[in-house]
């Protein structure tokens, strides 16, 4: 009888001590803790020209996160660009992020996330891709999609 | 001893829940689509608009070589993958002076690849009837020398002979 009293007073313990001290939320769809992210449009297109030249499209990048809140954004080709049988290997796809040193310069890569952003709270950036023509390129509408990962530690 | 194993228990529970709590990370994804649109494009640049053959005896010199010869040609050329891009050459007519003809079957051209593969070797006679093909091949950058010669004869009557031609790079 008394180990049970015992037992109980643990068990009645341990449940306020949970419930008193959670753990940072998990991701939803509300509460001072969420953040997201906004990229537009969510589709861009490079008309290529005669090389040497880039072909340039841009996405405006919004972070909402809560002031003082540390985030990392990466960016993921599922694939080269692809039509049909022809293929622009993403890295072909470089790009310009503003405002620095937030948003970074790089390279798409299709087989690890590379870092595009990182900063604290509430951010806005601008990205431009650009896909350097060449002559080599095959003719043809390619299209591939990107992954915009935003994380918080 | 029991009741120490359920304690022990439930403290690792416990502290397994907080832990995995505070390890969450919260992430957001968002995703773009790209799309590039690669047009067929044909740039050709010969290093010279015109070709020049001087006076040779037929006797000595039976095929005449251009002034012009070691020109250079580039050829940049963005195609379909099923389509290969061509180059030909078509004279707008004989060579002519006054009611004088060479006909242009006398004259031939003959094109070495110095970058890339998509230049015809060999010489290959020119036509005013229909384009000759010079090569051709798959998207890229190809340059080439180019040599023209003129198959010299007696029967030419003398003058100042002329002609038109022009070069074609297509990409279907």
């Amino acid at each position: 009888m008394r180990k049970l009293r015992l037992f109980s007073s643990f068990f009645f313990a341990a449940v306020l001590v949970l419930g008193i001290f959670p753990g940072p939320a998990a991701p939803g769809p509300s509460g001072p803790s969420e953040v997201q992210l906004i990229v537009t449009p969510s589709n861009i297109k490079f008309r290529a020209g005669p090389p040497p030249s880039f072909s340039v499209c841009e996405v405006t990048i919004q972070v909402l996160a809560p002031v003082h809140t540390p985030w990392r954004l990466t960016v993921l080709a599922l694939g080269p660009l692809q039509f049909g049988r022809s293929a622009i290997p993403a890295s072909r796809v470089t790009w310009k992020g503003t405002p620095a040193p937030i948003f970074l310069d790089g390279t798409l890569s299709s087989t690890h996330p590379q870092l595009l952003a990182r900063g604290e709270g509430p951010k806005v950036g601008v990205v431009r891709f650009l896909l350097k023509n060449s002559w080599d390129l095959a003719v043809g509408q390619f299209n591939q999609k990107f992954i915009f990962n935003l994380s918080t530690p | 001893m029991r009741f120490k194993i359920i304690i022990l228990v439930l403290l690792a529970l416990s502290l397994t829940f907080v832990g995995a709590n505070s390890a969450l990370a919260v992430d957001a994804t968002a995703n773009v689509t790209l799309s590039a649109t690669v047009t067929s494009i044909a740039e050709l640049t010969l290093s010279t608009a015109t070709v020049s053959f001087p006076n040779a005896n037929p006797g000595t010199v039976p095929n005449v070589s251009a002034t012009e010869n070691g020109a250079t040609i580039t050829a940049h050329v963005r195609t379909g993958s099923s389509t290969p891009a061509s180059l030909s050459v078509l004279a707008a007519d004989d060579l002519t002076s006054g009611s004088d003809v060479i006909p242009m079957t006398a004259v031939s051209s003959t094109t070495t690849n110095t970058s890339g593969t998509f230049f015809t070797t060999g010489a290959i006679p020119w036509s005013k009837t229909a384009p000759v093909t010079l090569g051709g091949g798959a998207s890229g950058s190809y340059t080439g020398t180019v040599n023209w010669t003129l198959a010299n004869s007696w029967s030419y009557a003398t003058g100042n002979y002329t002609a038109a031609a022009t070069y074609t790079l297509t990409a279907p």
